[in-house]
């Protein structure tokens, strides 16, 4: 596959990485030569494995990491008061995902938890810091990812409401081109296009923002979006004779959206 | 998964690990940790999540190493914060560039490891770390291609041949339903699913036969005309509740069709044709396009009646190309 060059979108999010990196390596000197080397590495990349994709997967992420190193570690610190071979990480690892399932945690979390198996018991300096290990590691992690967090919230931040309007136009656009005949868009391509934009709308419906989709003139106007879109789908598949059908009644939910849209 | 196959494959990846952590260590490979934790990403998922998760690690090692060579070897004398604040930028950008989805959080722990922990070191560090994930990436696929070998595309085809049927069995009570919406919103969901575990299929017969085979094409075709029929059912129910079908319409055509394709359905799921059902709505089809107005683009007042044409037409259509799922003997084979 050949390189694609970045978005302006992703070289936002890599140079908010890029500083979240800095301003975590600076704190981590800042605390002078008592603190250990590996605890820079620690909160490096905490900042490293934020700032994904929307905000909301950053702060699910962060959550699946620190309960998963917390249980995980907890789990495997306890067996190693019983077991000291190498049976134990066998065991461990049994044990985290029984334990992890039956308690409901994600797998995302399980996955955190279980690598905590293979950290503590490959490494015979992690062994012998026991809970301290755990301990450091997940409070450097952790101040790691809240401030990948914060840089998030601090630079071109755009909330779920506005990233649902973004959504929207990227998606009427999409649908104008095809009326116009300049798409290249199949059925496959405009459903996961919108596919893509109710993942977005379900982040708003989750978020404190929420109220702003619950008046009826945006559940109309989401209504006209997906009315315009299936018969927009619709074009691509039905035969020739009968895409004109489609797409006046595509032209005239979008008519409608826009009406609704610039309503104040 | 069932539950006791969710538990074998626990008790197999506990087994697998066991002995691979203290081999590493008696044989004192140079971070050797790391191999250990390419064979638990791969164990982790099925086969064909195992080669994907394997490829975004090893490509994002890679772009991680590329990254640090940068930070710490051309760009030497910039102090830590600052390597950092390269190579993290780097690394991203790199790996948006690769196309990667998850693989730049390996690579930036490369760049952390490097620049925080390892100093002067880094280039032992950065090297072997990246010979002992790709190690871990071959021992872990090779384990999860032949040890209780858990496979996406019968995952795949088992969650496709469940959804179809539902989707059968919705058209069979369509015109009645009661609450058709939700019943297709919940379909929706799981057609969305099935399209986001179609990489996974595709890299998994991909590893397994060199190119993506019939199998990927099948699924495709599946989801496409699966979704087709979806979508025109959905479209039907709605128009059908506004307006009875028009006198142009051949008469008992929408119950005949939506019967031939709960049939056809039924039948390709257990791996039959129905050649009966496929020759009658090959008929409804010929029947309604030769009864289809002169000019489609007609009054506001026919638009709802040449709406349920055009739906009824890309129903009989998608059911017809709709393919074969595989006989269960061939999915137990499916991929050995």
């Amino acid at each position: 596959m050949l390189p694609r060059p970045p978005s302006p979108q992703q070289i936002r999010n890599a140079l908010q990485v890029g500083f979240a990196g800095f301003l975590a390596a600076g704190i981590h000197a800042a605390a002078g030569p008592d603190v250990n080397a590996i605890d820079g590495f620690y909160v490096v990349y905490g900042a490293a494995r934020s700032l994904l994709p929307t905000p909301e997967a950053s702060r699910e992420a962060a959550w699946a990491r620190i309960v998963g190193t917390v249980f995980g570690g907890a789990v495997v610190v306890l067996l190693t008061q019983a077991l000291h071979n190498w049976l134990a990480i066998g065991v461990g690892y049994v044990l985290i995902q029984l334990l992890g399932r039956r308690l409901g945690l994600s797998p995302a979390t399980l996955m955190n938890a279980v690598i905590m198996t293979v950290l503590i018991l490959a490494v015979p300096a992690h062994e012998r810091m026991g809970g301290m290990y755990v301990v450091d590691r997940t409070g450097w992690h952790l101040l790691g990812l809240l401030l990948g967090m914060a840089v998030e919230r601090l630079f071109w931040f755009r909330s779920p409401l506005q990233r649902l309007e973004d959504s929207e136009r990227g998606l009427l656009g999409r649908i104008d081109a095809l009326l116009a005949g300049t798409s290249q868009d199949g059925a496959e391509e405009l459903i996961s296009a919108y596919g893509a934009h109710c993942a977005v709308r379900a982040a708003v419906l989750r978020s404190p923002q929420a109220q702003g989709l619950a008046n009826e003139g945006m559940q109309q106007r989401h209504e006209a979006l997906e009315q315009a879109l299936r018969h927009a789908v619709a074009m691509v598949r039905v035969p020739a004779v009968l895409r004109s059908i489609d797409a006046e009644a595509c032209r005239e939910a979008l008519v409608r959206l826009r009406s609704l849209a610039a309503a104040p | 998964m069932t539950a006791p196959g969710r538990s074998a494959v626990i008790v197999r990846n506990g087994a697998v690990l066991a002995p691979v952590v203290p081999a590493c260590n008696h044989l004192a490979l140079p971070e050797g940790l790391f191999l250990a934790l390419g064979v638990l990403i791969i164990l982790e998922t099925d086969l064909g999540g195992g080669v994907l998760a394997g490829r975004e690690r090893i490509i994002g090692t890679l772009l991680g190493l590329l990254a640090v060579v940068i930070a710490a070897g051309v760009l030497g004398g910039l102090s830590s914060a600052l390597g950092v604040f390269v190579g993290l930028t780097l690394v991203r950008l790199f790996g948006f560039a690769a196309g990667l989805t998850s693989g730049f959080v390996v690579g930036g722990h490369m760049v952390a490891g490097s620049l925080m922990n390892h100093g002067d070191a880094w280039w032992h560090y950065v090297f072997w770390r990246m010979v002992m994930t790709i190690l871990g990436v071959i021992v872990g696929v090779l384990v999860s291609r032949h040890i209780y070998s858990q496979r996406s595309s019968s995952a795949w085809q088992a969650s496709c041949d469940g959804w179809l049927l539902d989707l059968a069995r919705l058209l069979e009570r369509l015109p009645d339903s009661p609450e058709p919406e939700e019943a297709f919103a919940a379909l929706r969901e799981r057609r969305n699913g099935l399209r986001r575990r179609l990489p996974q299929l595709a890299a998994e017969r991909t590893l397994i036969h060199g190119q993506p085979d019939e199998a990927v094409l099948r699924a495709q075709q599946q989801l496409q005309h699966g979704s087709t029929v979806m979508s025109a059912a959905r479209d039907l129910g709605l128009l059908l509740k506004e307006e009875a079908p028009a006198a142009w319409v051949p008469p008992g055509l929408v119950p005949r069709l939506l019967d031939d394709g709960r049939t056809r359905i039924e039948a390709l799921v257990q791996g039959r044709d129905a050649p009966d059902a496929v020759a009658d709505l090959g008929r409804c089809r010929d029947l309604l396009s030769a009864a289809l107005p002169e000019s489609p683009a007609a009054p506001q007042g026919d638009r709802t009646q040449l709406l349920i044409a055009s739906r009824l037409l890309l129903l009989a259509d998608a059911l017809i190309r709709l393919p074969r799922s595989p006989q269960p003997q061939g999915r137990a084979d499916a991929g050995r």
